[in-house]
């Protein structure tokens, strides 16, 4: 097998739940030994979700942390004790990159910030990665994906057309996703600075910052407009039919899109209502996105007698995109997908058997990443302080005793 | 300030390179109203005809473009959509005149022909500019100005007389001299059209076929062909003149045919008394068949001179001598300069450039100092917004579905 | 200072938002990013809103200034064969190209992945498509709307609604999908970058298939479903009450109560009203269940209050409690301005404003604007002539032969 890109690179692992945690695991899928540096006294939230576990209190049970830690190892460092730290300076010392996402402070009250680390490790790459960023008068405040939503705007401008109340976008963590991926994006860029230079740096990632980046428009919008957007739901700034459309099945939908005049005929053709495509109301996309509350009800009329992925066929055969509005278990299904290897099975001991995705993407003839089980709690102590740091089976045991390695 | 002589007419103006933009801008120099239309994607053709300032492509910066279409109201419609047909109507309903250039069947297909148009606005005087006109078998060929230049007949004795026809293929003239010639003719149809209107109320079509135009332009030779079977030769001397050009130290003069008087007055000029008694140079005609012999006596007189120098003795002594001028002497030019031909115009993006001005003077309704040619719908609010009524929040979603 | 990425040199041949998004990426770390557009009409969000002063025109669409900071246009007609010639020479020069033209849309022009690895063996071939290059659905047309409900994301936004028959699953504001999916683009490409740089130098072919690009996204909801079995609802009977939108005096704010000290640090804050220590809402369980009646109970305080107030006392209090801001809240929000984040840029035709500025910053090698987004064909003779040595002279012949 050849070696994937990052074999090589090590990573110390400070961050929890999910947007510090991701960004890692893209590291690991693409070659890097991250280590996860974690702790008895704080465990990650994700390891604490039940789940199927029930009250297993082992922490090795919750799926939801594996998702994120795919390749990853563990150790266990209790850092409120001072040896613990020292500890953590000496992985810190054999890494490539230092990636947490604490409340900005608190790294430099352990001691463990840029500045004292550059001078144990001078061309250390580190990752913050905070809700409001490293500095501020608010840098210091505690965030969630759910609340980010909130303060960027990002609820303000996603919500059902007509109605007031902005829902709480509460079930997808959008905003923990894009920081994730955007600090992976940091870290490659910065990796290839130092290896250009053998300089490292500090990278300072706002989750509030990255989400405002993905949603230019509305920003725009207001600063060259001074107009305030509302909620536009599924619907496009111009182009008509553009929605999700209720099809048979329960809580069955499909999206459907058409882009333009060519495509409209092309819609009307395949559904067999040719009679829509001569109707002036529908005549071009500037008259059908004026008529599109009429024109969803036709279409509704047609979905609604159709699963959605006989739609997406009839659809994508005529030209016009549509796909399923996918739950999880259509989605775990999805012939594309499944064509194209991204899920792979997984052993995850001791859960079992389940499926982790690969990267997104093809890299023609070389390995695309890697698929390797998650890490119990503490399950490379041995390897990290006895293999890495060379302590003795004695010291250890003591260190384990003590809580320091906890 | 005066008001122009067409001011308070409006101008619709759906066309593109020159004949019907140049028509177009004709009427607006005479104080009319121009709204140019162009399609959203790209725009006229012109645009991306040079010169271009420091040579660099631009489709707000062709020269030829903006000399073609200053004092317009630039907006732009998609007739493929139908929003866009109808917002077109809408100003047609507005207008005195539409100038278009589209094929003959482009318009009617979309349910825009005069037909149409004629009901929603029975005063509009439009004029549909094509090569070959709306009718005829030819009425759906393609031509441009060299096409044009040459089945208009225009082209096949410019370069004559010729001593090797096999060598030197029938000329075009230089520039777009057919498009050109086709836009004024244009012109003087639809302002015959509108005084028609103003007798009878009613508008009307001006079929207007840049074929006939040029064709007329060579009405000497069609006499000759219709009443004495005369097939004009590209290798027989048409003018029966001493014509042509002279070597001077700086470049050419262009002399123009010798009467008895000129040639008095030439000798004079070149102080060669002696020639007068020459048996060779006796008459006109012996002095166009021996133009050969003739030709270099004359330029033993201007080849130290400088082509100005030349000129100017000559038309002192009455003879149409005139320097083949450069492009830039022409700008600098005392006579157009003394005339205030040149004009400058402020063009956003370009500054100040200095263009062609009024090709005549009225002295009661001046020609306006021009402003700027739009850049690609430039006027989209002020049009439709100002005079359709839309609102301006309309605008980014006509962008958005491609109708302007 | 230096930047992390200046001395990668890339060549986007791009539109809308996936592509482009990647090279703004690239560029405001420092690439050198080339991006070739269509002649005449260019890239299709110069279409797209919002437009400066709402005026549409191509370049004037804020969309399109946001992501193409930094980058060098040049116009090439790929269609004609000087265009690909032209093509390929910036090939030769570059590391990497961004392409998002649709399956096989490269191979049709003659530029696919088989010629150009030959032409430049380096290369590193970028390729953002809806589904992928290969598998059932490669033919299938995606964009923003479609791959966001395909990958999942739709179907669990907003979360959980009272009646999912008249709530559908839900497209997140913009362009979500179309964003995640450039952004995983540029970490592909500088993996690539990074491998190929260790290994033998050798270009490959990334294959991005933005379908997957959101896929990635439900790691956990995949490993959740699984293992556990656990299928997310869209309904919210029966969730226990921990987080969500309250109304406040001046709007909302999200309430996060992650455990019981959470709920008693606010219940503290609001006063310690005597109905929190009733049994209806004990916990998170009885506090869901009978929020309808909690609600207005806790309104009595939060009306009274705004969510500026309250962001600060509960944030006191480390509980991560914020506000729903609008934009122009965000905009002027004091710890983004302390940042800096919003970025004046100005733009010769759209004017200034504030962009939304860097994603991350890095210490040593930052990220900068250093040039606008360039209009279209801006830079054709800077690199066209700077790089291919073309002749300034030939421009107006390329682009009058519709190649540039």
């Amino acid at each position: 097998m050849k070696r994937l890109p990052l074999e090589g690179i090590r990573v110390a692992d400070f961050t929890r739940i999910q947007a510090g945690p991701q960004a890692q695991a893209w590291m690991a899928h693409l070659g890097a030994e991250v280590i996860r540096i974690e702790s008895h006294t704080a465990a990650d939230t994700l390891r604490q979700m039940r789940g199927a576990a029930g009250e297993d209190r082992t922490l090795n049970r919750a799926p939801g942390f594996y998702a994120f830690s795919f390749g990853k190892k563990s150790c266990n460092l209790n850092l409120r004790h001072p040896r613990a730290v020292e500890l953590a300076k000496g992985i810190i010392k054999t890494c490539d990159v230092v990636a947490e996402n604490y409340a900005p402070g608190a790294m430099e009250r352990l001691g463990l910030d840029y500045q004292s680390l550059r001078k144990i490790k001078p061309n250390l790459i580190m990752l913050s990665t905070s809700g409001l960023g490293q500095t501020g008068p608010d840098a210091g405040y505690a965030a969630y994906a759910a609340t980010i939503h909130a303060l960027s705007g990002f609820s303000s401008l996603t919500g059902y057309p007509g109605e007031e109340r902005p829902p709480a976008l509460m079930a997808m963590m959008w905003s923990d996703a894009l920081t994730a991926t955007t600090g992976a994006f940091a870290l490659l860029a910065a990796l290839h600075y130092r290896k250009r230079t053998g300089q490292g740096q500090h990278i300072d990632l706002s989750m509030n910052e990255a989400t405002v980046d993905f949603l230019p428009e509305p920003f725009l919008d207001y600063t060259m407009n001074g107009r305030v957007r509302g909620f536009v739901g599924n619907r496009d700034e111009a182009a008509a039919p553009h929605g999700v459309y209720r099809c048979q099945g329960e809580d069955k939908w499909v999206a459907i899109a058409v882009s333009d005049d060519q495509e409209w005929q092309a819609f009307c053709r395949a559904t067999g209502h040719s009679e829509w495509a001569s109707d002036p109301r529908f005549a071009d996309a500037y008259s059908r996105w004026h008529h599109q509350e009429e024109l969803d009800v036709l279409v509704t009329q047609w979905t609604k007698k159709h699963i959605p992925q006989e739609v997406t066929e009839v659809l994508q055969r005529a030209g016009v995109a549509a796909a399923p509005s996918a739950n999880i278990v259509d989605f775990l299904a999805d012939p594309q997908l499944r064509a194209r290897n991204f899920f792979m099975e997984v052993e995850q001991p001791p859960i079992g058997k389940g499926t982790a995705a690969v990267v997104p993407w093809k890299l023609g003839p070389k390995p695309d990443g890697v698929r390797k089980a998650g890490p119990n709690m503490g399950e490379h102590n041995h390897y990290v302080f006895h293999d890495i740091l060379g302590l003795s089976e004695e010291e250890i045991e003591k260190l384990i005793k003590d809580q320091v390695i906890y | 300030m005066a008001k122009g002589a067409l001011s308070g007419l409006t101008v619709l103006e759906y066309a593109q390179g020159i004949p019907g933009p140049y028509c177009a801008r004709m009427l607006g120099s005479l104080g009319a109203e121009v709204i140019k239309v162009e399609d959203p994607a790209g725009g006229d053709m012109a645009r991306t005809w040079g010169p271009f300032p420091d040579h660099n492509p631009h489709p707000d910066q062709s020269g030829l473009f903006i000399y073609l279409n200053l004092n317009k109201k630039g907006i732009s419609l998609s007739f493929k959509t139908a929003t866009g047909r109808r917002l077109f109507k809408e100003l047609a309903q507005q207008v005195d005149f539409l100038i278009e250039s589209t094929p003959p069947s482009f318009l009617p297909r979309r349910g825009l022909g005069y037909t149409a148009l004629r009901k929603l606005n029975p005063q509009l005087i439009m004029t549909s500019i094509t090569p070959f006109g709306q009718t005829g078998p030819y009425r759906d060929w393609k031509a441009d100005d060299l096409v044009s230049t040459h089945i208009g007949g225009l082209g096949y004795a410019f370069s004559g007389p010729v001593t090797d026809p096999e060598a030197v293929p029938p000329l075009k003239v230089g520039g777009h001299q057919a498009d050109f010639a086709t836009a004024v003719t244009a012109t003087i149809d639809t302002l015959a059209a509108l005084n028609e209107r103003r007798l009878s109320g009613q508008g009307s079509h001006v079929d207007f076929g840049a074929m006939e135009a040029l064709a007329a332009v060579r009405k000497g030779e069609l006499a000759a062909y219709s009443f004495e079977g005369t097939v004009t030769s590209r290798t027989q001397t048409i003018l029966r003149r001493t014509t042509g050009l002279l070597k001077c130290r700086d470049g050419f003069v262009q002399m123009h045919g010798t009467t008895e008087r000129e040639w008095q007055g030439l000798v004079a000029a070149m102080a060669r008394p002696e020639l007068l008694q020459d048996e060779r140079f006796k008459n006109e005609n012996l002095r166009s068949e021996n133009w050969g012999v003739l030709k270099p006596i004359i330029e033993e007189w201007t080849a130290p001179r400088t082509k100005h120098e030349a000129a100017r003795t000559m038309q002192a002594a009455h003879l149409a001598f005139a320097p083949i001028n450069t492009p830039p002497e022409v700008l600098a030019s005392e006579q157009l300069a003394a005339r205030g031909f040149f004009v400058e115009v402020n063009q956003p993006g370009l500054g100040r450039l200095k263009l062609p001005g009024a090709p005549f003077k009225l002295s009661a309704t001046p020609w306006q100092a021009p402003l700027p040619a739009p850049t690609l719908g430039q006027h989209n609010q002020e049009i439709l917004c100002g005079r359709l009524g839309l609102p301006k929040g309309e605008l980014p979603g006509l962008r958005a579905a491609g109708v302007i | 200072m230096a930047q992390a990425l200046s001395d990668l040199k890339v060549l986007e041949y791009a539109q809308g938002i996936t592509g482009p998004w990647c090279g703004k990426l690239l560029g405001d770390y420092g690439a050198e990013v080339i991006k070739v557009e269509d002649p005449g009409i260019g890239d299709k969000a110069r279409r797209m809103e919002p437009f400066a002063g709402d005026v549409p025109h191509p370049e004037r669409s804020g969309l399109f200034l946001y992501l193409n900071t930094n980058k060098l246009g040049v116009t090439l007609n790929l269609k004609t064969a000087t265009g690909q010639r032209l093509f390929q020479e910036l090939i030769r020069q570059a590391d990497v190209l961004i392409d998002n033209n649709g399956v096989g849309a490269m191979d049709k022009l003659g530029l696919g992945w088989k010629t150009l690895k030959k032409v430049n063996p380096r290369l590193i071939m970028a390729t953002i498509t809806p589904f992928g290059l290969t598998g059932p659905w490669k033919k299938y047309k995606g964009g923003n709307l479609v791959n966001l409900h395909a990958s999942g994301q739709g179907f669990m936004t907003p979360g959980q609604v009272e009646d999912p028959e008249s709530h559908p699953p839900l497209k997140t504001a913009g362009h979500q999908a179309d964003f995640m999916a450039g952004l995983t683009a540029a970490i592909c490409t500088l993996t690539a970058v990074f491998a190929s740089r260790l290994g033998n130098g050798k270009g490959e072919r990334l294959d991005i298939s933005e379908h997957e690009a959101l896929a990635f996204q439900w790691a956990r909801d995949i490993a959740m479903y699984s293992w556990d079995k656990t299928i997310p609802k869209r309904t919210k009977a029966g969730l226990a009450m921990t987080s969500g939108l309250v109304p406040c005096k001046d709007g909302f704010f999200y309430l996060h109560l992650r455990d019981a000290r959470h709920w008693d640090t606010y219940v503290k804050l609001m006063g310690n009203p005597a109905w929190a220590k009733e049994e209806r809402f004990k916990d998170d369980l009885s506090r869901g269940k009978n929020y309808s009646e909690l609600e207005p109970l806790m309104m009595e305080w939060t009306m009274r209050h705004s969510k500026d107030e309250i962001y600060h006392l509960m944030q006191g209090e480390k509980v991560a409690t914020m506000p729903l801001f609008t934009v122009p809240e965000v905009v002027n929000y004091r710890q983004m301005e302390e940042r800096g984040f919003f970025t004046a840029i100005k733009h010769p035709m759209a004017g200034v404003a504030k962009y939304p500025g860097a994603p991350f910053k890095m210490s040593a090698t930052p990220w900068k604007i250093r040039r606008p987004a360039p209009t279209l064909g801006q830079h054709n003779q800077e690199v066209l002539c700077g790089r291919l040595g073309c002749k300034k002279e030939n421009l107006p012949k390329l682009r009058a032969t519709g190649i540039i």
